[in-house]
């Protein structure tokens, strides 16, 4: 049986809760299994955990290859998985991979457009809730709102969280007790901060979408059934898994191979918490 | 409605504990006695075995100010392991879970070129899996396997398979196993009547009540997909009329849209039916009318279901699961919510939650893996003894005894 490694260093409890993973692992299988590849999901609690499995996977030669996610720049499980010869592929952007094989989102691109998405319904003062700052992908994510609100001469007030519900609540609450303004609208980089988020808003006798505009950064069907309805950046999560899947078949065949595969447009699709 | 355990110390008062630990997170020895109605020395005594064992761990205190603090308890993930298998049509899932339902490794295997899972297959898989995982063999409590209603699981698997790997083995249906799953890691307590819609190419559901799957004479409860909503509607391969898994399973909503041409001409809809669904359940959800309306008539035909067995069984919490459930799960909830609103019987009396699953594509795995968790460090549920791995004389023959288990 060949086998396919893709760790992930954060708690099991942010995982559980996050659906992009799961249809990202969705995706990815779609194209592995009918190949007769397995896909083997491993959650460990740190970088330095996840340096020692890829190091006793390989020793042990219990996976022909491994997905790389959440990079930071200078990354060095790039540099570990070439040490150990594991044909590997990224899920970010190609600056962080060094040459390996990329799946490639355009996070900047997409977050220019989802403050131009809001500064376009009149909003001049937004908040940014972002994932870890440590991560690549939310560093460009961050540039790109930062580059867009300039770019508009409008007012941006960040906050950083964890993916976590929790993280969602508390990193809005820091928003909202920013004096003197307050935002009108709130981006956050995934759906499961984004409903913290609703709480808090609530909490302190706001209203969405009256008082305050909410986007979340992906779409789930958590996001479909908060109340309200949260407009959410959609991205085809699955089909990002479906390329991944691609790519990592592909350096079965040419371990060499520098490729840049691009993911599929995010979209905005609007519901009832902006307005 | 809230219902108190007998306050005697008995063999169940250990699993009463764990899973009041369980539901509340954190909490004091004080607060057990008081939720548990057990007596102050009993609850100590009990909580430093779970403690020698691993299950349970001391997390700090709370009550500064006045009086001594109290120390807070918790479940202690990392100790102990439960690994369960899902059987699907041509692949197979496995898991593992810590013990509070976090998941720390799964892997979806295609099935054998010659289709079978022996017993031989399926104990080279667990190896396989626990060892790429680095579980420690003495701390993964035992394997559940789950499979749809309709294509139950062998009989004498469970015996070999114990011989095989070493620890106990479970077999259940994958809506009940889900159940149990969604009971484990969302905290539900076990005061609660708790039930599960598993949404899938099948139609099932599974039910906890006072914090004990409910397996019916055979470990076949739940088969909702059965349940007519039609007296002279379609046939079913059962034997009867308008069962609902002919109009509310995933593969009814995939005809129902192939029938539809434009749907057709709009959707990739010729591949695989897990595909074509998700097909349509990602073009409902971002605003295509014909789509979300195959999916809302669905969920329409699963309200009425749903909403008679909430009334025969007057639940009081109610998740969505499984596949079907996964990219357009707010369509059924909605759905399911307003059917209920309008119809339960219990609408004057109490509040039925409807909410839907994390997790819901890997809910029978994780439920399977929840079964072996909840049988190892709350036992008494169903005759399911896990003690004493290894030794097959513990584990009870795959025809289930019906009933909760003797000391309940």
């Amino acid at each position: 049986m060949t086998r396919v490694g893709l760790v992930m260093a954060r708690s099991a409890q942010v995982i559980g809760e996050e659906p992009f993973y799961h249809e990202f692992i969705e995706g990815l299988e779609r194209v592995l299994t009918p190949a007769g590849v397995s896909l083997l999901v491993r959650m460990v609690g740190d970088r330095a955990a996840e340096a020692d499995v890829y190091e006793s996977w390989s020793a042990r030669q219990q996976v022909r290859g491994v997905i790389l996610v959440d990079l930071v720049p200078d990354d060095d499980r790039v540099a570990l998985v070439r040490r150990l010869g594991l044909p590997a592929v990224v899920l970010g952007d190609p600056s962080t991979a060094d040459g390996l094989p990329t799946v490639w989102t355009d996070d900047a691109g997409f977050a220019r457009e989802a403050v131009g998405f809001l500064a376009g319904r009149g909003h001049t003062v937004l908040g940014h809730v972002s994932g870890p700052l440590g991560f690549a992908h939310t560093q460009l994510r961050r540039g790109g709102v930062e580059a867009e609100v300039t770019d508009r001469e409008l007012t941006l007030l960040t906050a950083e969280g964890d993916y976590s519900l929790e993280s969602g609540r508390a990193a809005t609450a820091l928003l909202l007790d920013t004096r003197p303004e307050r935002p009108t609208a709130i981006v956050f980089d995934n759906d499961v901060m984004a409903l913290g988020g609703l709480e808090t808003i609530r909490a302190y006798g706001l209203r969405v979408p009256e008082d305050l505009s909410v986007v979340a950064w992906d779409d789930s069907a958590q996001c479909q059934l908060a109340v309200p309805a949260l407009s959410a950046m959609s991205h085809d999560v699955a089909r990002i898994g479906e390329l991944t899947a691609g790519a990592v078949l592909d350096t079965f065949l040419d371990a060499s191979a520098r490729t840049v595969y691009e993911a599929p447009k995010a979209h905005i699709v609007e519901r009832d918490s902006t307005r | 409605m809230a219902r108190r355990e007998t306050p005697a110390a008995g063999p169940g008062s250990r699993a009463l504990i764990v899973d009041v630990v369980r539901s509340a997170v954190t909490i004091s020895r004080g607060e057990l006695a008081d939720l548990t109605g057990l007596t102050q020395p009993s609850i100590s005594n009990i909580v430093r075995d779970l403690i020698a064992e691993g299950i349970i761990h001391e997390i700090g205190s709370t009550g500064a100010g006045q009086g001594r603090p109290r120390k807070l308890i918790a479940i202690n993930p990392a100790n102990r392991f439960g690994v369960g298998f899902h059987m699907g049509p041509d692949t197979l899932t496995s898991v593992a879970i810590d013990l509070t339902g976090g998941v720390i490794g799964r892997e979806v295997v295609p099935r054998p070129p010659d289709g079978s899972w022996s017993p031989e297959r399926l104990a080279e898989r667990f190896h396989d899996f626990t060892e790429c995982l680095d579980l420690p063999a003495d701390r993964i409590e035992g394997l559940a396997v789950v499979a749809p209603a309709s294509v139950p699981v062998e009989a004498d698997l469970r015996a070999e398979l114990t011989d095989r790997i070493g620890v106990p083995v479970l077999v259940e249906n994958d809506a009940a196993a889900a159940a149990l799953g969604e009971f484990w890691s969302r905290r539900v307590s076990r005061e609660q009547a708790f039930g599960c819609v598993y949404l899938s190419a099948e139609v099932g559901a599974g039910f906890v009540f006072g914090g004990a799957l409910f397996r019916g004479a055979g470990s076949g409860a739940g088969d909702l997909g059965h349940v007519s909503i039609h007296y002279d509607g379609r046939p079913c391969p059962c034997g009867s009329l308008g069962c609902v898994g002919q109009y509310a399973s995933t593969t009814a909503s995939v005809d129902a849209a192939r029938e539809d041409p434009e749907l057709r001409a709009r959707l990739p809809l010729d591949g695989s039916a897990s595909s074509a669904y998700d097909s349509i359940a990602r073009a409902a959800v971002n605003g295509d009318p014909a789509a979300y309306t195959v999916l809302d008539q669905a969920a329409e035909y699963l309200g009425m279901a749903a909403t008679s067995m909430a009334n025969l069984l007057d639940l009081g919490r109610l998740v969505l699961t499984g596949p079907g459930v996964a990219l357009a799960g707010s369509i059924y909830a909605r759905r399911l919510r307003s059917h209920l609103a309008r119809t339960a019987h219990s609408r004057q009396r109490h509040t039925l939650t409807v909410e839907l699953s994390a997790q819901p594509r890997d809910a029978a795995g994780i439920g399977a893996a929840a079964l072996v968790v909840q049988a190892a460090v709350a036992p008494g549920h169903g005759g399911l003894a896990l003690q004493g791995a290894a030794v097959p004389a513990a584990v009870v023959p795959a025809a289930v005894a019906p009933g909760h288990g003797s000391e309940r």
